[in-house]
């Protein structure tokens, strides 16, 4: 089987090598000053206004950035460094992409010197503790919804992840998968580590229940939201706020238990401008830097909480705002540790094994639906929970339905296992570097993975539609079947 | 409440009840018509709608089919499928040229080889803007661009324009290009499937204009194999579109299943073009549906997007209803694409709601009309309703007379009229038998009529006529009944007139009293009033009987006042109201008196110390009646001293009674030959006076037999 990354298929392709080559080199000779190489995955939208800062403010700096993906970046950077063609800087969201580099000692520390930046929030530190790499914003991970759908569907604002399990978002959510993006990767983790580990699996096969399709991007995640191709998605702040700003019927709420990732910027070894780079990451922590940061099109948290007062009405603040202060710690190191073991196993059973977990939520939705029409007395005018004390079969229904659900919910393996010596056999992402017999072990590790999500979810919704079947048709129940203990 | 605290009268009532019911009808007719009209109007526009949107489908139909058909023929011509060369044209432009001038839809037509030359030519007539970038000279209608040899490192692009005919115009000279139409969208689609196939929306790689292809690859037999395909643009959808707007506020765009919006009349709002950052191909930027910030495009379109969509519904946006069709496109014109269109419901509503609001605004002139009416019916039904009651409360007061004078076409109001009418005939029938005046005055005093009676002081009447025996002698019963009956009618109306009660009527005589049952002051001045009245009515009746020359009645008359038991008498079935006691006997035995003096009316003393000095009376005499202790003095009563003519004494008597003024006190004194005296001047100036001959009778006897020493003038009447 392909294990391929998606992405790495074109990143070799002649043609993407020459857009590279023509990037690195043809470009740079501009009035006899190396330009500033910037690699980011950044859009125009937000590194264009900080761009244009920068060089109004320092006219004898050019600079040159280079847009490519989080993966791709990384790669890039790694090949340019091998090859002393080191771009300058790398400006990115997610951490652990910084991590890998200051790993494969591919980044130079640099303390910057610019005053009034915090150094942590809610006892997490922003930057990196050898200063590998600078954070300059911030962001939480949230839910984000369009209004038309919970206007349409009479539900509440959704407040917690939780929330996103209710049946009316089944097919409704979009979601990205943490191997394709940095910042999905780190939602998942921090449920993962907020919920503990087997509630957190719980929750994320309940939210991938109700996924229609994942993501691509963890861009495209918003843009369906907003086209009403999906009633809500799991995002990052920024991507909300500009949609909402840009006027669309959007909202976005950080869950209660949030997360607060920094997004970074750093030096990479042997680049050629690094007075300028430096001058560079020290613009972007000043306060006119930072106050690019409360642009509607970019809406991030700034890491100066001086900046704030410059902030439009409405703006979160994490430095005074209670809920954002609540943070949980977030643990690095556990993350790093299993950082593919989770991507690997949830594209195992969440997206692969994304037909089989549809269509036992599907049921399980069902039995849920079909108790409460069963117990709930329905008016045109109003609803009455009405315990109906002779529904036959009710207790032995309920009983099967937490059963699906407890099946469902299971995690796939154990927290010990994801950072045992699974996390040993998947720590070599790069697969030009693993050998045919690592590649094979993998292999056959994830294959087991899904045969088990796929078995466990065949089974739950077995479950889920035994108990509508007790409900709907209560003598045709199968004879292998016995009425549970306290069942009628 | 006080206002109507007698009850609401029947014409605010008839009125309240009319406007009411009317205004109900009125108002549900209007609103079921308004309903009944606006449903069919919103079936109407359901149905418009529908058949827009079919129209659209079938425009696409008629754009794309013959494309495809024509694709499908194209492919198997033997001379598309010969490779271009530089240097002449391609075999196959003449025919090329030929579609374009026959499907004014579309664009350009080319086909690409495996080998990677191409060939295409372009309608450049409705593109100026791309006629002049191409710098083509004056006139050209078709361009055609030929690639041919597949080294991008030589010139091997050549441009040649065609006028209208196909005649050429002009040549570039050749170009260096990194064109490749096997990296093209249309190339590897068609490539995929045998079939004719429509792309999806994107940018044509010459013009650089957007819009859709049809590809289909053909097998070249022994030569290269390669794809034939055809470029509509956008630009004449969207021209199309504006034309199915039927008005200003409908909304008609194309969007896809990511929710971008994939045609809109206007395409400058749908879509761009972008260069791509990363390849810096031109690419086209679809707008999303919800970029247009259109609240009704946003409510339908996301209604759809969530399954709460159904067609010909109608939604409300800023409290404005509208309604909408959504409409897929087949797969085989567009993937996955939907024309959708919503208008205001008040479009289709309007002209209803306006008839609605016409119809109403009659039923509020025609009712203000029809008002005044109802209030003429309903003040005539109740007029004539009052005058009934006025009638009844009439009878009640025992005013039977006249006739009962309602009219109305009412039956029922009119049967209450003859009843009225009836039972007032009735009771004017029934009445003649009891005392009208008595039982009215009873039912004025308010008191429960029952037996019983109290002590009180009266002042009674007795009547009586002289010669009355001998007259029903010679005259017939009907005569003698109806002379009686007139007679009696004309007294009690002169003893009702002034208040007395009329007691019974004893044959020709009449017995009445007065103070009670209402008590009345001054009495005995209202009876002597009476008695007058009966002295002139019976005059007045004699001088017209004696004029027919019937026989006449005289009347006399006699009061007296004393205490008397007055009440009902009887059984409950029968009762009488009448005075009992010695003062009754009394007055009927003075009126018989009447006789002795030759008087017409003798009242007693008890009479005449009540009534005031406007009564002309003179002692006759002082009697004791039988039965009676106390000696009366009697007083014959003369008339008025002022007064109405009839009543009044004439002059002349007044020397008469200015003589007989000292007679009673010479008669006490027993100077009989002084009386005697006087009583012979009398009787020479009233010849005959009875008075005059009784008194000389009286004292010529005393003369010769005086009376007992203790006389005082009293005479003794030992008989009844």
């Amino acid at each position: 089987m392909d294990t391929r990354h998606p992405t790495s298929q074109w990143i070799w392709t002649p043609r993407f090598l020459i857009i590279l080559l023509l990037l690195l080199f043809a470009k740079r000779p501009v009035l006899g000053a190396e330009p500033l190489v910037i690699v980011t995955p950044f859009p125009k939208v937000t590194y264009e206004p900080f761009q244009r800062a920068f060089e109004k403010s320092h006219p004898e700096i050019k600079l040159e950035i280079i847009r490519l993906k989080t993966d791709a970046a990384i790669k890039a950077i790694q090949k340019g460094v091998a090859e002393g063609k080191s771009p300058d800087l790398f400006w990115a969201s997610a951490k652990d992409a910084f991590e890998i580099l200051s790993d494969d000692d591919q980044l130079v520390p640099y303390h910057s010197a610019v005053p009034g930046v915090a150094q942590q929030i809610g006892g997490q530190p922003i930057h990196d503790t050898d200063h590998h790499f600078t954070g300059f914003a911030l962001s939480s991970y949230g839910i984000m919804w369009n209004g038309y759908f919970t206007r349409l569907h009479q539900l509440p604002d959704p407040e917690e992840w939780e929330d996103l399990t209710h049946p009316a978002y089944f097919g409704q959510l979009s979601m990205c998968t943490p191997a394709l993006s940095g910042t999905t990767h780190m939602t998942v983790e921090s449920i993962l580590q907020n919920y503990g580990w087997d509630e957190g699996w719980r929750l994320l096969k309940a939210l991938g229940g109700n996924v229609r399709e994942f993501a691509r991007n963890s861009g495209d995640v918003p843009d369906a939201v907003t086209a009403g191709t999906a009633g809500a998605g799991v995002v990052i702040d920024f991507y909300a706020l500009t949609n909402k700003a840009s006027g669309h019927d959007v909202a976005y709420t950080p869950p209660k238990r949030p997360s607060l990732v920094p997004a970074n910027i750093a030096l990479i070894k042997n680049g050629p401008n690094s007075k300028a780079a430096k001058q560079f990451i020290d613009f972007l922590l000043t306060p006119e830097g930072q106050k690019i940061l409360l642009l509607p099109e970019i809406n991030r948290l700034p890491v100066n909480p001086t900046v704030y007062a410059q902030a439009p009405r409405g703006f979160p603040n994490p430095f005074t705002n209670k809920s954002l202060l609540a943070a949980q710690p977030f643990d690095v190191e556990l993350s790093k540790k299993r950082y593919a073991v989770i991507n690997q196993l949830f594209d195992a059973t969440l997206v692969k094994g994304l037909p089989e977990l549809k269509s036992a939520t599907k049921a399980i939705h069902l039995a849920s639906k079909t108790i409460e029409e069963k117990t709930t007395w329905k008016t045109p005018w109003f609803t009455l929970p009405w315990y109906l004390p002779n529904v036959p079969n009710l207790a032995w229904a309920r009983e099967k339905l937490a059963e699906a659900r407890k099946r469902l919910g299971t995690a796939p393996i154990t927290l010990e296992e994801s950072t045992g010596n699974l996390a040993e056999i998947f720590s070599e992402v790069s697969n030009d570097k693993l050998s045919a017999e690592q590649k094979g072990k993998q292999a056959q590790i994830r294959a087991r993975w899904q045969a088990d999500t796929r078995q466990t979810a065949k089974e739950a919704e077995k479950l889920a539609q035994l108990a509508t079947q007790l409900l709907n048709n209560p003598n045709s129940v199968p004879n292998e079947q016995t009425p549970a203990k306290g069942a009628p | 409440m006080k206002l109507f605290s007698k009850g609401i009268p029947f014409h605010i009532n008839l009125l309240s009840i009319f406007l009411l019911v009317v205004s109900a009808l009125c108002g549900s007719v209007t609103w079921y018509n308004y309903n009944a009209n606006a449903s069919s109007a919103t079936t109407a526009a359901q149905v418009l709608l529908q058949q827009v949107n079919q129209k659209i489908v079938e425009r696409f139909q008629r754009a794309f089919d013959p494309v495809f058909s024509l694709t499908d023929i194209v492919t198997t011509i033997r001379s598309i499928k010969e490779l271009p060369t530089l240097a002449r044209p391609h075999p196959s432009q003449e025919f090329l040229i030929q579609i374009l001038s026959h499907n004014p839809q579309v664009f350009a037509v080319y086909m690409g080889y495996d080998t990677g030359d191409f060939v295409e030519v372009f309608n450049l007539e409705p593109a100026p803007d791309f006629r002049q970038k191409l710098k083509a000279p004056e006139g050209t209608h078709y361009g055609v661009m030929t690639i041919a040899n597949d080294d991008p490192e030589l010139p091997r692009k050549r441009w040649v324009f065609l006028d209208k005919n196909g005649f050429s115009l002009g040549v570039h000279p050749l170009e260096k290009t990194d064109y490749d139409p096997r990296l093209r969208p249309w190339f590897i689609n068609a490539k995929e499937t045998s079939e004719a196939k429509a792309s999806d929306l994107y940018v044509f790689g010459t013009s650089k204009k957007p819009g859709v292809t049809v590809s289909q690859a053909f097998l070249g037999d022994d030569d290269v194999d390669g794809v034939f395909g055809v470029d509509m643009t956008v630009g004449h959808f969207a021209g199309f579109l504006q034309q199915q707007q039927f008005s200003e506020s409908s909304q008609l765009f194309f969007f896809n299943g990511k929710g971008e919006l994939t045609a809109h009349p206007d395409p400058a709002k749908s879509m761009r073009i972008a260069i791509d950052e990363k390849t810096g191909d031109p690419v086209l930027v679809l707008a999303r549906v919800s970029d247009l910030h259109d609240r009704i495009l946003n409510e339908l379109f996301y209604r759809y997007q969530y399954g709460f969509w159904e067609n010909g519904m109608i939604f409300e946006v800023n409290g404005e209803k509208h309604i909408g069709q959504i409409t897929p496109v087949p797969d085989r014109y567009a993937k996955d694409t939907m024309i959708a269109i919503t208008v205001p419901l008040k479009e289709f509503l309007g002209p209803i709601s306006e008839n609605g609001m016409r119809s109403l605004i009659f039923a509020v002139i025609a009712l203000a009309l029809a008002m005044p009416i109802i209030l003429i019916i309903s003040v005539r039904i109740s007029r004539t309703l009052r005058l009934l009651v006025a009638e009844t409360g009439r009878i009640r007061q025992f005013q039977l007379t006249g006739e009962v004078n309602v009219r109305s076409s009412v039956s029922e109001i009119k049967m209450l009229t003859q009843s009225i009418a009836a039972m007032k005939t009735a009771l004017n029938t029934f009445g003649q038998y009891v005392p009208k005046a008595l039982v009215r005055q009873l039912i004025e005093s308010g008191k429960a009529v029952g037996l019983g009676g109290d002590r009180r002081q009266l002042t009674l009447m007795f009547t009586d006529v002289s010669g009355f025996t001998s007259m029903s002698e010679i005259m017939t019963a009907e005569d003698l009944t109806h002379k009686i009956s007139e007679y009696l009618k004309h007294l009690t109306i002169a003893i009702l007139d002034n208040g007395g009660t009329i007691d019974k009527y004893i044959g020709d005589s009449i017995m009445a009293f007065w103070n009670a049952p209402a008590l009345l002051e001054n009495h005995p001045t209202h009876a002597c009033r009476a008695a007058l009245g009966c002295a002139v009515a019976s005059r007045e009746l004699n001088d017209h009987w004696k004029q027919l020359g019937e026989p006449v009645m005289f009347t006399r008359i006699g009061l007296h006042t004393g205490e008397a038991v007055v009440g009902n008498i009887g059984s409950t079935d029968r009762m009488d109201y009448t005075a009992m006691g010695a003062t009754v006997n009394q007055a009927s035995r003075i009126e018989a008196l009447n006789t002795l003096y030759g008087s017409q009316i003798l009242i007693t003393d008890t009479v005449a110390k009540e009534i005031g000095p406007e009564f002309v009376i003179r002692m006759v005499d002082k009697v004791l009646p039988k039965g009676v202790k106390v000696p009366v003095v009697l007083y014959e009563l003369l008339g008025l001293r002022d007064g109405p003519e009839a009543m009044r004494v004439p002059e002349e008597r007044y020397r008469e009674l200015e003589l007989w003024t000292p007679v009673m006190g010479l008669y006490q004194n027993r100077q009989w030959t002084e009386v005697i005296e006087i009583c012979q001047r009398l009787l020479e100036m009233v010849p005959g006076s009875t008075l005059a001959t009784l008194y000389i009778r009286r004292c010529e006897q005393f003369k010769e037999n005086p009376p007992p020493p203790e006389w005082d003038g009293t005479q003794v009447f030992l008989r009844k």
